[in-house]
C-alpha cells in the first residue's frame, strides 16, 4: 500500500469513528461528564438563536460538547500544530538567508536609495551596513544554506520548507506579532489558535484543545491578545500553562473531598448555570458550564500528560531539557507530548530574540548566539522525534518571528552601540515550515543581494495563516465566523495558500 | 491573576481581554483562599440559622454571594442535592454547607460581573 492510501485509509478510519462517535448513544453518554444534563442542554439550545447568520454559527458549535472533533471542509493533511514564535524577531541574516555580497559592505555607509521614504523603529541618520556575524553553509541534500549556530536544525534542514521572502506592514513587536497570530495589527480578533480550534475541535477532551507555554522570561510584547478568543467564545481561547514547577495549578481536591463529591458539586454548579443560561442566554454561560467540565477532567488527566520528567533519559538528552527550570526545551518537550495525545494546537512563544545591540542579551554576536543554542537542539529533537512516533505526516511544526532585521546595523539615536545589532526589518525576513504535508528539504522566495527586500515568492502573515488553514483542511476564505452583521476571516480579505511549499 | 490573564502592568493594556479558561475554574475550586471563603460564609448561614431548614440556608447563602439576587427552585433543588450528598460522606452540618458555598462561590452569576 503506497504511503498516500495508508494515509487514506487512516483518514476514512477518523471520519468513521467520529460518525460513530456521534451516533452512539453509550458512548455519548460515557464520555460526558454531564451525560444526561448535556442532552437536556442540547435540548434547551435547539429552541434558541433563530437568525440565519445564527443557524450557521450554530451548526459549527456544539455548546455543549465544544471541542468535540469535527470534520475539516475537506481532508487535511496535518491534524495538529505545534508553533514556534521566536518573541522579539530573529535575525534572517544570521540563520536562512545567506549573503556574502553584503558581508563585502560591511562597515559602509548604507546608500540613500535603502533609507529614502523609510521608516524605521530605532535607525536614524545614515547606519553602516552590517556583514553576516557567522560562516554559513550548504546543508543536506536540498544544499539549503544554514549557519553555523544551528548545527543541529542543519542536519535535518531535508524535513523543512524555508520561506525566505516573508513581509509584513508592522514594524512594532505588539502589533506585528498580533497580525501574525490574529490577522489584524488591532486589539480583537480571535488567535490561529482559537480559530484551528473552533474549526476542528481537539481529539482529546480530557486536555484543553489549545495551550499555550512560554519561556525566554517574559511573556509576548502583544500580552494574552496574541492566544485570545477574540469574538470567539472563550471556550477556544488559549489555555497557559506555566513553564516552571507545576504546569496547572490547584489540581488537588481539598481534603474530605473524594473524586464522587467532586462531580456531584460540578453538577450542581453546571445544573444552576443551566438555569441561569436558560433565563439570560448568554453563550458565555455555556462556556463556563463546559469548562468546568473539563477542569474536572483535567484534575486527572494534566498529572500524568503534563510531567515531562516521565519521558526517558534518552529523549530528555535529545531535547536538552532542565528539569524543574522554565526552559524552552522543556516546553517543545511538553508540546510532542500534548499533540501525541490529541491536542489540537500547541502555541509556543520564546522571548528575548530582539538582537538591537543595546546590550550583551540583545546583541547579534552575544545574546543571539545563545538563543539559538537554546532552540536548536530540542528543535531539531521535536522534528526527529515526531518523525520516528509516525506523527511528523500530520503535525505542522511552524517556525518564525514577527518581523525580520535589518542588513543596516543599528545606530540607535544616530550613536554608536555598545554592541553588534540590527533593527526591525518588514520588507523580508525567513519562516519555516515542517510536516503536516509539507515539502522537505525546499526554499520559497528570494531576497535581493544584501537581504533588504523581497524580489520573488513574497508571501505574508496572510499566505502563512492561509497555509496552516489549508494544511488543516480549511479554504481561508470560506472558514467564517459571523460577528457584528458581517462575516469574518482570520485571514480579513487576503490571504493566498503557499502551494509552491505543500508536498 | 496570571492565571486570570491580568496583565502584568509591565506596560499599559488597552483593553482587558474576554477570559474564561479551565484554569480559572480549578483555582476557584481548589485555591485555600477560595476554600476558607466558603467554609465562612456556610459558618455564618448556619450561626445565623441554624433552625431554618437547608434550602433557606441555601437560599441565604446565594442572595449573600451575588449582593442580594433571588435564586429559583430549580437551583435550590440541585444545591440540595449536593448537600445531602456531602452530608452522607461528612455527617458534619458546616462542612456540608462549606461544600454547597464553594459550589455557589463558583457559580457563573457570582464570578462575572454584568
Amino acid at each position: 500500500m503506497t504511503q498516500k492510501e495508508l494515509h487514506n485509509q487512516r483518514l476514512l478510519k477518523e471520519a468513521n469513528g467520529r460518525a460513530a462517535h456521534f451516533n452512539s448513544r453509550r458512548h455519548f453518554l460515557k464520555e460526558s461528564a454531564m451525560g444526561f444534563g448535556a442532552l437536556a442542554l442540547n435540548y434547551l439550545l435547539s429552541g434558541c438563536n433563530n437568525s440565519s447568520s445564527n443557524k450557521l454559527l450554530n451548526s459549527l458549535i456544539d455548546y455543549a460538547h465544544p471541542l468535540a472533533p469535527k470534520i475539516p471542509m475537506f481532508p487535511g493533511k496535518a491534524k495538529s500544530v505545534i508553533y514556534l514564535h521566536m518573541a522579539g524577531a530573529p535575525s534572517q541574516l544570521e540563520l536562512f538567508d545567506y549573503k556574502p555580497e553584503l558581508m563585502k559592505l560591511d562597515g559602509q555607509d548604507c546608500p540613500q536609495s535603502l533609507l529614502e521614504g523609510k521608516r524605521f523603529a530605532f535607525i536614524r541618520g545614515v547606519p553602516k551596513m552590517l556583514g553576516p556575524q557567522v560562516n554559513f553553509q550548504q546543508r543536506g541534500e536540498s544544499g539549503l544554506w544554514v549557519s553555523d549556530h544551528l548545527p543541529h536544525l542543519s542536519s535535518i534542514i531535508d524535513e523543512i520548507s524555508l520561506l525566505k521572502a516573508v513581509t509584513t506592514d508592522q514594524f512594532n513587536h505588539a502589533p506585528a506579532q498580533l497580525l501574525m497570530q490574529t490577522g489584524g495589527a488591532r486589539l480583537g480578533r480571535p488567535s490561529l489558535g482559537s480559530w484551528v480550534t473552533y474549526g476542528l475541535g481537539s481529539e482529546n477532551q480530557n486536555l484543553p484543545g489549545f495551550v499555550v507555554l512560554t519561556s525566554g522570561g517574559r511573556n509576548p510584547d502583544a500580552g494574552k491578545s496574541v492566544w485570545g478568543s477574540g469574538f470567539l467564545p472563550s471556550v477556544y481561547q488559549g489555555v497557559q500553562c506555566r513553564s516552571k514547577g507545576d504546569p496547572v495549578l490547584f489540581l488537588n481536591d481539598p481534603k474530605g473531598m473524594d473524586r464522587d463529591l467532586r462531580k456531584a458539586s460540578i453538577d450542581a454548579i453546571n445544573e444552576v448555570n443551566k438555569q441561569q443560561y436558560d433565563e439570560f442566554k448568554d453563550p458565555e454561560t455555556l462556556s463556563r458550564i463546559s469548562q468546568y467540565e473539563m477542569a474536572y477532567r483535567m484534575q486527572i488527566s494534566v498529572p500524568e500528560v503534563m510531567d515531562i520528567s516521565n519521558e526517558p533519559e534518552y529523549i530528555q538528552e535529545m531535547y536538552g531539557t532542565k528539569p524543574g527550570k522554565e526552559c524552552f526545551a522543556n516546553n517543545v518537550l511538553l508540546a510532542r507530548k500534548l499533540v501525541e495525545k490529541g491536542v489540537r494546537f500547541v502555541q509556543l512563544f520564546d522571548w528575548g530574540w530582539d538582537s538591537h545591540g543595546t546590550e550583551a542579551d540583545l546583541a547579534i554576536d552575544y545574546g543571539f548566539i545563545n538563543k539559538c543554542k537554546e532552540i536548536d537542539k530540542p528543535i531539531t529533537a521535536l522534528i526527529l522525534d515526531l518523525k520516528q512516533r509516525g506523527l511528523l505526516e500530520d503535525t505542522l511544526v511552524v517556525w518564525g518571528g514577527e518581523f525580520g532585521r535589518t542588513p543596516m546595523q543599528e545606530n540607535r539615536e544616530g550613536k554608536q552601540m555598545p554592541f553588534k545589532g540590527r533593527d526591525h526589518h518588514t520588507e523580508a525576513f525567513t519562516m519555516w515550515m515542517a510536516g503536516g504535508g509539507i515539502k522537505g528539504g525546499t526554499s520559497y522566495g528570494e531576497t535581493d543581494e544584501i537581504g533588504y527586500s523581497a524580489i520573488s515568492g513574497k508571501t505574508t502573515p496572510f499566505d502563512i495563516q492561509a497555509t496552516i488553514l489549508n494544511q488543516l483542511g480549511f479554504d481561508h476564505e470560506k472558514f467564517i465566523y459571523p460577528f457584528q452583521g458581517r462575516p469574518f476571516r482570520l485571514t480579513d480579505v487576503s490571504g493566498r495558500v503557499i502551494n509552491e511549499i505543500i508536498a | 491573576m496570571v492565571t486570570f490573564d491580568g496583565v502584568s502592568r509591565e506596560v499599559c493594556s488597552a483593553r482587558r481581554i474576554r477570559t474564561n479558561s479551565p484554569l480559572q475554574a480549578l483555582v476557584t475550586l481548589n485555591d485555600s483562599v477560595y476554600l476558607e471563603a466558603a467554609h465562612q460564609l456556610a459558618v455564618n448561614i448556619i450561626k445565623q440559622d441554624d433552625k431554618k431548614d437547608i434550602p433557606d440556608q441555601i437560599t441565604k447563602a446565594y442572595k449573600k454571594a451575588t449582593g442580594g439576587k433571588s435564586i429559583n427552585e430549580k437551583s435550590v433543588a440541585a444545591l440540595n442535592k449536593l448537600y445531602d450528598k456531602a452530608f452522607i460522606k461528612l455527617k458534619n452540618k458546616t462542612e456540608a454547607m462549606s461544600v454547597v458555598c464553594n459550589a455557589i462561590l463558583n457559580l457563573d452569576e457570582v464570578i462575572t460581573k454584568d
